[in-house]
C-alpha cells in the first residue's frame, strides 16, 4: 500500500521532535553571573512537602516573603512527594521552586542537573554558606555540586512514656542498645490472648521513623567506604541487625506484624505511641509539636537515642537531615525563585518564624542561638543532637534513596525470620553488590565530561 | 442451446475497450484507493505515531542511557547485561509474573466457567445472578484493591472478624509475602464476571439438538458438561485464556495500589510509594510494576526500555501462537469477504 | 399410489417417577444454595466497602462491622478532603472526549476492513491484532518521551489524543460485527450510486448501532476506571488528577482515614454502576459479541 507523502511528514516530525533530546532552555548560563530579578510582576509556582496545620505555617511565612517583594505573587503547592517532583522535571513541566522533605534524592538531583547548580547565585549575591552547620552543609550538596539550599532539619532521639516507665519502675531513659532490650521487654504487655497490647519498642525497619538510615549513626555505621557500598564490610550493620532481630524474636515475629498491622497513622491523632501502645519510640523532632497539637493524653520525656553498647561515647548524637530547596531545570523564572529560596534559607526572622511553627530545627547558625526560638525541656534535646559532633546523616548517592529501599528489601526479610543468621553477612554482601551494580547502570553515560 | 460443434468454438475475447474507457476505469480505481486511504487514515496514523515508531524507539533507547534531562546516551549492550546479570529484581519480578500466569489465570477461567455453568441450570433468578457476578468487573481497579486491602487487613478487616468468629485465625493477606500474591489472585477471581457471561452466553448457545441427542443415549449433566458443552465451546474457553495471559502479562494496576497501601504505619515521613512497590518483601513486583519503577521512578529510562523488550519479546511470542489459531476462532463469523 | 393413513392413537403421558423429580429438586436446590452463598461473597465487598464508607473514623479502625453510628456526613467529608468533584470532572473529560474520538474514529477503519476490497486488508488487521495483544509497556517509554517533548505531561491529553486514531480493541470489535452485515445492504446502496461514506453512515451504521453503542460504553467504562495512563501522565499536576489518582494518592497527602477512602470508593464506584443498570442491554450485548463472535 502507498504511503502518502503526509504520513511520512507526519512521522518525520514527530521523530523530529522526540529526537530533540532534553535540552531545554535553562536560565543559569554556564558563564557570566546569572540574571537578575527585574522587578516586573511575575507568579512562581512553590511545591513543598507540607500539608495541614504545617502547610499554613509555611504559607504565613511566603506572606512575609511577599510583604518584601510584593511584585512576586508565590503559588504555594503542598503535599508533594519526591515522586511528584521527579515526574514534574522529567514531564516538562517543572515549578519554580521546589522543596523535598529529606535529602535523600540529592545525589540524583544534583549529579543529573534537574536541580540547577546554585554556585552561580550564591557567588553573585555573596550569601555566606558558612551560616549553615557544618552537616547542613553536607547534604545539601552532591560531589562538590550545590544544588539545594536548606529549610528547617530534623534531628532524631528517642521518645518515652513517662507513666509507662513509671509502671514497670524504670527510672532513666536507656543509653545503650542493650538497656533499650531490657526495658523493652520490661515495658512489653500481652494480652490473654498473647497478642501484644502494649509494645516496649518496635525496632521494624518499615514501620513508622525505623528506617536503618536513622540508626547508622547511633552504630557508627557508613553505607559506603572507597566509593563501594560497604554494608557487608563494615561490620557495624551486622551488629545492628543483629539486635534489631533479637528484639522482634522477643515478640514473635507474627505476633508483631499483626500487632503493626492495625496501628494507627503515624501522622495522626492515633500514633500508637501517642495513644500509648508503644513505650519507646526513635522519632524526629517535630513530634513534640504533634503530641501537642493532637492533645495527646500522654506524660512523656525525651533524651538521645540509645546507642551500640561497644561505642558508648557515640551517645548524645543521632541521625539528621532536612528540607532541601531546589530550582528545577527548566523553571520559567528562576531569578524571583532564587529570592524566595534565600529568603526561606537565610532570613533569620522567617528561619525563626517557620521553625517555631512546624516545632524543627533551624538550619543557621543565628537562629540556632537566638532566644527567639521557642524551648522547652522536651525539643532542647533535639537542639542538643543537632549540635552534637557525633551527629550525621547518610550521604547522597547518584541513584538517591535506591540504596535504602535495597537495604530494606532484605531488611524485611531478616526480620521476618527469612534470612537464617548464618545468612546475615553474606546477605548485607549481596546488598552492597546490587546497590553497586545500579550505580554503575544508573550512571553510565553521565561520566562524560 | 449451442449449436456449432465444439472443436469451432473460438475463445471468447473481451471487446476491445477504448481509451476514455480505460482512464475511466483507472481514475475509478485511483478514487477507490483514495476512499480507502480516507477511511483508513487514522489508523495509519496512530499506528505509526503511537505503536509503530515507539517499538523502533524503544529498541533504540534500550541500548543508551537516558534520564530525559539529556539526550541519550550511546551505551551499548550495557543495560542487557544488567538485566540479565546484574539486577537482582529482574528474576524475581519474572517469576511472580510467572506465578500468576501460571495459578491466577487458569483459576480464573476455571472459576469463571464453572459459575457460568451453575447459572446456566439455574431455572429461578439466573438473571439476578448474571447481574450479581458481573456488577464486580464495574469496579474500577483502584476501588477495588482499597476495598479489599481494608477488608482483608490482618487485624481488624472483616474477613478475619469473621474468620475468627468460627475459631479460624486469618494469615496476614496483603502483609504476608506468602499471602500477599493469593490475595491478589482472590481479587481477580472477584473480578470475572466479564468471562462469566461470556461463557454463559455460549453455553446457553449451544444448540438443543445435541444435548438432547445426548440424552437420548442416556448421558447425565456431567457427561453432556464434558462431551457436549466442552468441546461446543472450547473456542470461546481458548479465547478467554488468551485474555487472561494478555492481562496478566500487563498487571499493573492492583499490585501498585496494593504495594502502596497495604504497609502498615508510614516509613519516614511523607510515605514515598517507590519505596513500596512489591510490598511485602518484594512478592508483589510483578514485571510491569518492575518497568514502572525503572522508567518512572529511578528514570532508567534506558534500562526501563530494555526491560519492555523482553517484555515484547515474550507478549510477541504469545501473540504469534495465537494468531496461528486464529483461524479457527477469529474467521469464524462473515467468511469469503 | 397409496397413501399412509396417519392413525392417530393418542400416546400416554409418561410420569416422570417421584424418585427422579425428587432427586432433580434436591440438585435444584443444591446447586442455587451455591449459587447463593457464593452470589452473597460476592455482593459482600461491596456491602463492607459502604458500611465502611458510614462509619467513624475511630470504629474503621476496629473490628466492628456494624456502623454505630451512621455517619452520612462522610459522603461530604470526602469531597472537603479532597477537591474530588474536580477529579471527577477530569474522569468525565477524559472518559467523554476520548470515547468521542474513539468512536469517530474507529467505525470508518473498521468499515475499511470489513466492506471495502483491497489489497493488504488482512495484512492490516494482523496488525491490528498485533497491537492489540501487546502490553501498553512495550510501547510507554517512547510515547511518554513524545509528550514529555510536547510538554503535555501534566494534563490529560496524552490520554485523549490517541483515542482519536483508532483503537485496536475497538477497531477489532466492530469489524467482526460489519462482517455479519449481508453484503447486499451496501451493495443495494452502491447500484444505487451511493458514495462509500453515505454507505457507511447510513447503512452500515444504523444496522450496527447496538454494537457501536457496546463500544462506547466500555470505552468510556474503561477511561473512567484507568489507572495506569493517569498515573503515568496527570500524577505531577493535581489539578488534573483523575478519580482513581486522586483515591490512589488519598494515602499519601492525608492522614488516612479509612472511612473516608471507602466513603471516597463509592463515590468512584457509583456513576460506573448506575450507568449499567440504565444500559443493561447493551453492556450484556457488548461482552456477548467480544467473547462469543470474537
Amino acid at each position: 500500500m502507498r504511503r502518502s507523502a503526509a504520513v511520512v511528514a507526519t512521522v518525520l516530525t514527530t521523530l523530529g521532535l522526540a529526537a530533540c533530546g532534553g535540552g531545554s532552555s535553562n536560565a543559569t548560563g554556564a558563564n557570566g553571573a546569572p540574571a537578575k530579578y527585574d522587578g516586573k510582576p511575575v507568579t512562581i509556582t512553590f511545591w513543598n512537602p507540607f500539608t495541614g496545620r504545617q502547610l499554613a505555617v509555611m504559607n504565613s511565612v511566603i506572606a512575609d516573603f511577599h510583604k518584601l517583594y510584593p511584585n512576586i505573587t508565590v503559588n504555594s503547592r503542598g503535599g508533594i512527594t519526591d515522586n511528584n517532583i521527579v515526574a514534574a522535571i522529567r514531564g516538562g513541566s517543572p515549578p519554580d521552586l521546589t522543596m523535598s522533605q529529606s535529602a535523600d534524592n540529592l545525589g540524583e538531583y544534583c549529579g543529573t542537573g534537574a536541580w540547577i547548580n546554585l554556585e552561580p547565585y550564591i557567588k553573585r549575591d555573596r550569601v555566606n554558606i558558612g551560616e549553615e552547620p557544618a552537616a547542613v552543609q553536607g547534604y545539601t550538596q552532591f560531589d562538590g555540586i550545590r544544588c539545594a539550599l536548606p529549610d528547617l532539619a530534623d534531628a532524631y532521639g528517642l521518645y518515652y512514656n513517662k507513666g509507662l516507665f513509671a509502671r514497670a519502675g524504670i527510672t532513666s531513659p536507656p543509653k545503650t542498645f542493650n538497656q533499650l532490650t531490657q526495658d523493652a521487654k520490661k515495658l512489653t504487655q500481652f494480652n490473654p490472648d498473647g497478642s501484644i497490647k502494649v509494645a516496649g519498642f518496635v525496632p521494624t525497619s518499615s514501620f513508622y521513623e525505623n528506617p536503618a538510615a536513622h540508626y547508622a549513626p547511633l552504630w557508627n555505621a557508613h553505607w559506603d567506604q572507597n566509593g563501594k557500598s560497604s554494608l557487608g564490610t563494615d561490620a557495624a550493620w551486622a551488629a545492628y541487625m543483629r539486635w534489631d532481630r533479637q528484639l522482634i524474636d522477643f515478640y514473635g515475629a507474627s505476633k508483631l506484624a499483626r500487632f503493626l498491622s492495625s496501628a494507627g497513622e503515624e501522622f495522626s491523632p492515633s500514633n500508637d505511641f501517642e495513644t500509648g501502645k508503644i513505650a519507646m519510640e526513635l522519632d524526629g523532632e517535630w513530634r513534640v509539636q504533634f503530641i501537642k497539637s493532637d492533645h495527646a493524653n500522654i506524660d512523656y520525656g525525651t533524651a538521645p537515642a540509645p546507642v551500640d553498647p561497644s561505642q558508648p561515647q557515640l551517645y548524645g548524637g543521632g541521625y539528621t537531615t532536612g528540607n532541601v530547596m531546589g530550582i528545577p531545570k527548566g523553571a520559567a523564572n528562576p531569578a524571583a525563585a532564587w529570592l524566595l529560596a534565600k529568603y526561606l534559607a537565610f532570613n533569620t526572622s522567617a528561619m525563626e518564624k517557620f521553625a517555631n511553627g512546624l516545632g524543627n530545627v533551624p538550619t543557621i547558625k543565628s537562629a540556632l542561638s537566638d532566644p527567639v526560638l521557642a524551648h522547652n525541656p522536651q525539643f532542647d534535646t533535639f537542639l542538643k543532637i543537632f549540635a552534637n559532633p557525633h551527629t550525621s546523616t547518610d550521604p547522597n548517592t547518584a541513584i538517591g534513596s535506591a540504596n535504602q529501599e535495597m537495604l530494606q528489601s532484605f531488611q524485611t526479610k531478616w526480620e521476618d525470620g527469612s534470612v537464617p543468621a548464618s545468612g546475615l553477612e553474606s546477605g548485607l554482601k549481596g546488598v552492597d553488590s546490587q546497590i553497586d551494580a545500579q550505580v554503575t547502570n544508573s550512571t553510565q553515560g553521565e561520566k562524560a565530561p | 442451446m449451442s449449436t456449432a460443434p465444439a472443436a469451432t468454438r473460438e475463445p471468447y475475447r473481451l471487446p476491445p475497450v477504448s481509451p476514455a474507457r480505460r482512464s475511466a476505469k483507472r481514475k475509478a480505481a485511483w478514487r477507490r484507493r483514495l476512499t480507502v486511504l480516507a477511511f483508513m487514515s487514522p489508523w495509519i496514523v496512530g499506528f505509526s505515531v503511537f505503536f509503530g515508531y515507539p517499538l523502533i524507539d524503544n529498541a533504540y533507547l534500550s541500548f543508551t542511557h537516558y534520564d530525559l534531562l539529556s539526550n541519550p546516551v550511546w551505551i551499548g549492550l550495557a543495560n542487557y547485561k544488567y538485566l540479565f546479570g546484574g539486577d537482582s529484581e529482574v528474576w524475581p519480578a519474572v517469576s511472580n509474573t510467572l506465578w500468576f500466569l501460571g495459578i491466577a489465570v487458569p483459576l480464573q477461567v476455571l472459576f469463571a466457567f464453572g459459575i457460568a455453568v451453575m447459572v446456566s441450570r439455574a431455572r429461578a433468578g439466573a438473571g439476578i445472578f448474571r447481574t450479581i457476578f458481573y456488577l464486580p468487573t464495574l469496579a474500577p481497579t483502584v476501588a477495588a484493591t482499597l476495598g479489599f486491602v481494608f477488608l482483608f487487613n490482618p487485624g481488624t478487616g472483616p474477613v478475619n472478624t469473621l474468620l475468627s468468629k468460627i475459631g479460624i485465625t486469618g494469615p496476614l493477606w496483603f502483609q504476608s509475602p506468602h499471602w500477599a500474591k493469593p490475595s491478589l489472585t482472590l481479587l481477580s477471581l472477584w473480578g470475572i464476571g466479564n468471562a462469566m457471561v461470556i461463557f454463559l452466553a455460549a453455553i446457553l448457545d449451544v444448540p438443543k439438538h445435541l444435548h438432547e441427542a445426548a440424552e437420548l443415549d442416556g448421558a447425565g449433566a456431567l457427561r453432556r458438561l464434558w462431551y457436549v458443552t466442552l468441546p461446543t465451546i472450547s473456542p470461546v474457553i481458548l479465547f478467554s485464556i488468551v485474555i487472561a495471559v494478555i492481562a496478566g502479562l500487563q498487571y499493573f494496576d492492583q499490585a501498585y495500589v496494593a504495594s502502596t497501601v497495604a504497609p502498615p504505619g508510614a516509613a519516614g515521613g511523607a510515605g514515598d510509594s517507590s519505596v513500596t512497590l512489591g510490598y511485602p518483601d518484594g512478592s508483589t513486583l510483578f514485571y510491569p510494576l518492575l518497568l514502572y519503577q525503572q522508567g518512572f521512578s529511578y528514570f532508567n529510562m534506558g534500562y526501563a526500555a530494555a526491560l519492555s523488550m523482553l517484555l515484547l519479546v515474550v507478549s510477541l511470542a504469545v501473540t504469534l501462537l495465537v494468531l496461528r489459531n486464529a483461524n479457527r476462532w477469529v474467521h469464524a463469523q462473515g467468511e469469503g469477504r | 399410489m397409496a397413501t399412509a393413513v396417519q392413525v392417530r392413537t393418542p400416546v400416554a403421558r409418561r410420569t416422570v417417577p417421584r424418585a427422579v423429580r425428587r432427586k432433580r429438586l434436591l440438585v435444584a436446590i443444591a446447586e442455587h444454595s451455591v449459587l447463593i452463598v457464593l452470589a452473597i461473597m460476592f455482593i459482600a465487598p461491596f456491602v463492607f466497602i459502604v458500611l465502611t464508607g458510614l462509619m467513624t473514623n475511630a470504629q474503621s479502625l476496629t473490628s466492628n462491622l456494624w456502623p454505630q453510628p451512621f455517619d452520612f456526613h462522610n459522603i461530604l467529608e470526602v469531597f472537603k478532603e479532597a477537591p474530588m468533584l474536580r477529579y471527577a470532572w477530569n474522569t468525565f473529560l477524559y472518559a467523554s472526549l476520548a470515547t468521542l474520538g474513539l468512536v469517530l474514529s474507529s467505525v470508518p477503519v473498521a468499515y475499511a476492513l470489513a466492506c471495502l476490497r483491497w489489497k493488504g486488508r488482512n495484512l492490516v488487521f494482523i496488525g491490528v491484532l498485533v497491537s492489540m495483544m501487546l502490553p501498553p509497556q512495550v510501547t510507554v517509554i517512547p510515547v511518554y518521551v513524545m509528550f514529555a517533548h510536547l510538554h503535555l505531561v501534566g494534563t490529560i491529553w496524552p490520554l485523549v489524543i490517541p483515542n482519536w486514531f483508532g483503537d485496536a480493541f475497538s477497531i477489532f470489535l466492530l469489524r467482526q460485527f460489519f462482517l455479519t452485515i449481508p453484503p447486499e445492504y451496501a451493495d443495494a446502496a452502491r447500484v444505487d450510486g451511493c458514495g462509500e461514506f453515505r454507505i457507511m453512515v447510513s447503512v452500515v451504521v444504523r444496522l450496527a448501532k447496538p454494537a457501536i453503542a457496546a463500544v462506547a460504553l466500555f470505552s468510556f467504562l474503561l477511561c473512567w476506571n484507568d489507572f495506569w495512563g493517569p498515573l503515568l501522565y496527570t500524577l505531577d499536576n493535581p489539578a488534573h488528577w483523575t478519580l482513581s489518582v486522586g483515591l490512589a494518592q488519598f494515602r499519601n497527602l492525608y492522614t488516612v482515614n479509612w472511612n473516608l477512602v471507602m466513603a471516597g470508593t463509592v463515590v468512584f464506584m457509583a456513576p460506573v454502576i448506575v450507568l449499567f443498570f440504565f444500559a443493561q442491554k447493551a453492556f450484556v450485548e457488548g461482552i456477548t459479541l467480544t467473547g462469543v463472535k470474537g
